[in-house]
């Protein structure tokens, strides 16, 4: 039996009431009170909209009409993914696990990782349900956080990766999103915790498969206990027509170190939070995200550091590229809370505009309530330099040759950070493929 | 080699070169002095092409062509070389690949294959030499980071490279130590050669001391008031430029 | 640091030196607000039509509107119902005709206050067109001003003298229905300065106002309007002081710049209304539409603001730049001490080819003071060759203050620059440091740093007011390091 949470007015539009009929629908777990909480919350939110700070540039009225019903938990034929990245090249020690439409498909593909605890959260919730409601809360209201607060409402599996060791591959969580034609809705859920002293890199690559995409409604969370370092990446390579709302929450304890990648390459409509908390003292982020707007792709990127105790350290670097129609936002902030002295933030965000069709919306903020800190920030957004253009003209570079080589070098900051090798040659093919002049810029890569 | 005749040029609103007349020809070295603000590397940036100078009149032919119909990179791929007073830092662009890919627009536009890669490292690593640089140079960005000394070595090292016809170095000398100074002047003058021409764009006399010019100009006000062999040069480090200026409205 | 902490609590103790009040009978109307409030506010100023319509016009729409929540600021409900919206002193029979029939208990208040109004004013070479409550009591330097073609007027005098300029202009920049306290100003507005300087005129010396909030429980709701016609020039500054109170009292005036080919306008404001007492007690909302519009080509806005007082501060002087090539400028010094907010920056609106626009805002946040930049650079797809410049950067100076910056960058013109820098940091102890080494006391060291901090911004501001607003911000921080 479920029950309907009490709220005191009835959703408005469809998509609320389509929301709630999922509520109703869904088989009740261990995890009953805190989703209810998190339902009640989401409903009265309501979808966020334009006058909500962090949606001021997407507007999401196009969902409100739609009826969305669950995408189905399995794709009928077995072809490979449309758009997949080669992100791991041969290595054969490497792993793969899948998802599609949030739900694992297990066991994992080949032998079990050493350093690596990898059970589905449907599992969890029945062995151990206190384990994962210590992720689960507490929830917030924050406007970063409403699609949040839907998927914890919602979400039905996902995967839960404890690393235990020090893990010498990267492991990619394959996410597959494929709809059946109808108005699909998913919600992929990952829960990452990295126990003290370990270390990894996990790459979430997210792609779409078939004629159908639902809508993707996805939450991961990572927490890095004392020591712990990761390597995270997020690779958005979906179809043009997909609509992707994806957030992710860190938490770091003391001494740990996160290097974050944020990469968006494909889908229609692309929204990624990331809201980082460093928790304990010597905790450090770095955070790099690479938008690439083509087309009429409209991508939304919204980062919040809190840097919640003393003698952390955070860097934010964000690279925009905005081509054809396409409109690219980037909102980047850090919050230094009260007594967390000492703190070291950096953020650099910089747009490149490359069509008179494009917009760039660029809020690089800074939000500090302690004294001993040491926080900056720069922005910039406009056309390639021209005194740079002009340096290669005088050497007899064509005009081509030269704009597409400072296109590849804005990005370069990003880039270079990446350790995975191939991941980085597969983001940088699929990235070049998306630029004016990728058969000059082919070649000097 | 070089022909510029009544040359006048404004930069935002303002006329800073007011009927420039110059010839160079080929196996000669000359040099433009003239106090700050004359017009000096207006003149040399307007003679590579750069687009925020707009041309109000006269004309500039180089072996013949109408240089000022080409494009800043038609240009240099004719074989016309600026040496910039303040070369850009371009981090991301690895200085090789943008020497090798400077050398084979060159060698593209005269018809000739692209350059081997080994045979091409081979040859720049000799020029590194020859300009005193360090190898960590072979992977940092254009002039990343570089120091003003550095960044004009990289000026002459790509002139070498380039093999231009016609080099303008504009205040290639300033911000040199004196062995730094040595070392760009040796550059300069293994590039002298009668099918070449130079064209020195400086402030002071110093450099004139490592690299024997043929003709010397005072530029002034937008115009060149006087020309002479090299003891013009010591005769204006003696006077000043007030000398010349004060000749004209005599 | 102990002892300099308690330095700090002792200097940050310095009462408001311009708190006291002037006893004068005032010719107000009963708190409350409605369409009878805004006809009487027009009758006793004997409008003409038009004014009445446009007032009454703005109340209808202030009334379908709510009260803006988004700034980082948190105050108590505003009972508009509560505000005496008319406060004149009492006109004697025949208004002064000089400043010898000025009362002189006003002039007491403004020698107090220390501007310059009688004959200190003229060697000053400054106007003074002095804003008591809501009615301009004495204008100075009339003639002079007269003879160069420029109109200085309060803005009764101006709907009187020159209606037809008022009719165009009003509203043109910032419309009635703006914004909350924009609409609430278009109703109520009581008087204000208006400037007109005719084309090709450079006006012969800096215009100044001085406003004053005096009566308790009123607010003040000025308006003004400056109009630069085609090649002319004009620097107007504006200073402000209130006395104490305990209650808060809303200030919400509306500023229009008018701007045409090649004019020039620079506004000056040093803002030292009562920012409350140590405890946040009392203090004025000062909530502000100042917006300029370069209309013409070529034109150039410049604001320039030193921000000490007020309990709260939302203001956000702006320009919008339609004609090509023209430039807009914003240099913010902004002080936070004790309970006082701020939420102040500009707005930049680039829709004219080639527009330039420069923004550089100096944050300082003690006490427990909270300060925020808040700044919109909009390139629309009209500006092509656009470019800004932006440089935000905040002094903390002690552990329960706070500083945020907000600033928003569209740009929807690929041939377009913007740049924004910023950075947030204690004052230098090193600095301080090598100062107290060199035998600078705490309180002169911090004074040194801060002004050097404030400097690219004080030298901005008219000659004469560049040492007041220094002497201003010493006031402020004295030896607020802890």
């Amino acid at each position: 039996m479920s029950r309907a949470p009490q709220v005191s007015t009835l959703p408005q539009s469809a998509a609320l009431r389509s929301f709630a009929a999922q509520w109703h629908a869904r088989d009740v777990d261990a995890l009953q009170p805190v989703r209810e909480e998190a339902m009640q919350r989401f409903l009265k939110l309501g979808l966020p909209t334009m006058r909500d700070e962090t949606w001021r540039y997407t507007d999401l009225r196009s969902l409100a009409a739609r009826s969305f019903v669950d995408a189905p938990r399995s794709i009928r034929d077995s072809t490979p993914p449309d758009a997949a990245l080669a992100l791991l090249g041969n290595s054969e020690r490497a792993a793969t696990l899948h998802m599609v439409n949030g739900h694992p498909t297990l066991p994992v593909a080949g032998e079990a990782i050493d350093g690596v605890e990898i059970r589905p959260l449907r599992e969890v919730a029945r062995l151990d349900p206190g384990a994962l409601l210590r992720f689960l809360q507490p929830l917030s209201d924050a406007d970063q956080q409403r699609w949040g607060l839907l998927n914890t409402a919602l979400f039905v599996d996902g995967l839960y990766l404890k690393i235990t060791g020090r893990l010498a591959a990267p492991l990619v969580i394959l996410h597959v999103a494929s709809g059946d034609g109808a108005d699909n809705i998913a919600y992929p859920r990952v829960i990452i915790e990295a126990a003290p002293g370990s270390s990894a890199t996990i790459i979430e690559h997210h792609v779409a498969h078939g004629e159908h995409t639902p809508l993707v409604d996805s939450h991961t969370q990572l927490a890095l206990r004392q020591g712990a370092q990761l390597e995270h990446y997020r690779v958005y390579a979906t179809g043009a027509s997909a609509t992707h709302v994806d957030s992710l929450t860190i938490h770091q304890d003391r001494d740990s170190r996160c290097k974050q990648f944020t990469i968006v390459l494909g889908g229609g409509l692309v929204r990624t939070a990331l809201e980082a908390h460093l928790d304990q003292p010597g905790a450090s982020l770095d955070s790099n995200s690479l938008l690439v707007g083509h087309a009429e792709r409209h991508v939304d990127c919204v980062n919040i550091v809190t840097h919640g105790a003393a003698e952390t350290r955070s860097n934010q670097t964000a690279r925009a590229i905005a081509g054809d129609s396409s409109r690219v936002i980037i909102n980047s902030k850090v919050i230094v809370n009260a007594g967390a002295v000492h703190a070291h933030s950096q953020q650099s965000c910089r747009g490149l505009l490359l069509s008179p069709t494009a917009e760039i919306d660029t809020r690089p903020q800074l939000e500090i309530h302690a004294d001993e800190v040491k926080c900056a920030h720069g922005a910039t957004t406009g056309r390639l330099d021209p005194d740079m253009l002009f340096y290669m003209l005088s050497r007899g570079l064509d005009r081509e040759t030269a704009q597409s080589l400072l296109v590849y070098a804005f990005l370069a900051d990003v880039l270079t950070g990446m350790s995975v090798v191939p991941a980085r040659a597969a983001i940088e093919n699929a990235l070049i493929a998306q630029l004016p002049d990728s058969q000059t810029l082919r070649k000097f890569r | 080699m070089l022909k510029i005749t009544d040359l006048r040029a404004r930069v935002a609103g303002r006329d800073i070169l007011k009927g420039v007349n110059l010839e160079v020809n080929a196996g000669e070295v000359h040099a433009i002095m003239g106090p700050n603000g004359s017009g000096k590397s207006t003149l040399a940036q307007v003679l590579a092409g750069r687009e925020d100078y707009e041309i109000t009149g006269g004309s500039v032919t180089f072996e013949g062509r109408d240089l000022l119909a080409l494009r800043a990179e038609e240009r240099a791929r004719a074989g016309l070389f600026l040496g910039f007073q303040y070369p850009v830092e371009i981090p991301g662009v690895n200085n090789v690949y943008l020497l090798k890919a400077a050398l084979n627009a060159k060698r593209k536009a005269a018809g000739e294959s692209e350059v081997d890669a080994y045979e091409f490292l081979a040859l720049i690593k000799q020029k590194m030499k020859f300009m005193h640089m360090s190898e960590s140079f072979l992977t940092r960005g254009v002039n990343e980071g570089f120091s003003g000394g550095e960044k004009k070595r990289n000026e002459v090292l790509q002139m070498l490279v380039l093999e231009p016809k016609l080099a303008i170095l504009d205040e290639t000398d300033s911000g040199l130590d004196i062995d730094a100074l040595k070392v760009v002047s040796n550059g300069v003058n293994s590039l002298r050669d009668p099918q070449r021409a130079v064209v020195l764009v400086t402030h002071y006399q110093r450099l004139l001391d490592y690299i024997e010019p043929d003709r010397v100009h005072v530029l002034s006000g937008g115009r060149i008031l006087k020309s002479g062999d090299k003891s013009l040069a010591k005769e204006l480090e003696r006077r000043g430029y007030d000398w010349v200026a004060g000749a004209e409205v005599a | 640091m102990s002892s300099k902490s308690e330095e700090v609590v002792a200097l940050l103790s310095q009462k408001y030196r311009h708190g006291f009040v002037t006893d004068i009978e005032s010719d107000s109307l009963p708190p409350g607000l409605d369409e009878g409030v805004v006809t009487a506010i027009s009758r006793k100023k004997n409008e003409p039509p038009f004014l009445l319509d446009w007032r009454l016009k703005a109340f209808r729409h202030w009334q379908t509107m709510r009260e803006p929540t988004w700034a980082h600021v948190h105050y108590k409900p505003i009972d508009y119902q509560d505000i005496s919206y008319y406060s004149a002193p009492r006109a004697p029979a025949n208004a002064p005709k000089s400043l010898d029939e000025v009362d002189p208990k006003l002039l007491a208040t403004y020698a107090k206050l220390g501007i310059p109004l009688h004959e200190r004013a003229r060697l000053a070479g400054v106007a003074v067109d002095a804003v008591f409550d809501s009615v301009s009591v004495a204008t100075t330097f009339k003639e002079k001003l007269g003879k160069a073609g420029v109109i200085f007027c309060s803005f009764s005098d101006a709907v009187r003298d020159h209606p037809a300029l008022i009719e165009r202009y009003l509203g043109s920049v910032v419309p009635p229905g703006d914004n909350y306290f924009a609409a609430l100003n278009s109703a109520v507005f009581s008087d204000g300065s208006f400037v007109y300087v005719p084309p090709g005129v450079r006006c012969p010396m800096e215009l100044s106002t001085y406003f004053r909030i005096n009566a308790a429980k009123t607010g003040q709701f000025e308006r003004t309007l400056i109009i630069a016609a085609e090649g002319a020039t004009v620097s107007y500054l504006e200073g402000c002081t209130a006395p104490m109170r305990d209650e808060n009292q809303l200030h919400a005036a509306v500023v229009e710049l008018v701007a045409l080919d090649d004019a020039r306008i620079k506004y000056s404001t040093v803002q030292n209304w009562y920012p409350g007492d140590e405890n946040g007690l009392g203090g004025i909302y000062n909530f502000v539409t100042k917006r300029g519009e370069c209309r013409g080509r070529n034109s150039k806005i410049s604001w320039t603001q030193v921000e000490t007082g007020s309990a709260i501060t939302w203001k956000y002087p702006s320009c919008v730049l339609r004609g090509e090539n023209s430039i807009g400028e914003f240099y913010s010094v902004a002080v936070a001490n004790n309970y006082q907010q701020a939420d102040t920056g500009t707005k930049m609106i680039h829709i004219g080819r080639n527009t330039k626009s420069t923004i550089v805002s100096k944050g300082i946040s003690a006490g427990h003071a909270e300060n925020t930049y808040r700044g919109l650079v909009k390139i629309l797809p009209s500006a092509a060759g656009a470019r800004n410049f932006t440089q935000c950067d905040s002094l903390l100076m002690g552990p329960l203050c706070a500083a945020h910056t907000f600033p928003y960058m569209e740009v929807k013109n690929p041939t377009a620059t913007v740049e924004h820098e910023a950075s947030t940091s204690k004052i230098g102890e090193d600095q301080l440091f090598y100062c107290l080494q060199r035998g600078i006391s705490a309180e002169d060291a911090v004074n040194m740093i801060v002004s050097g901090f404030c400097k690219v911004v004080f030298k901005e501001l008219p000659m004469e007011f560049a040492v007041e607003a220094q002497n201003l911000l010493s006031v402020s921080l004295e030896g607020a390091v802890g």
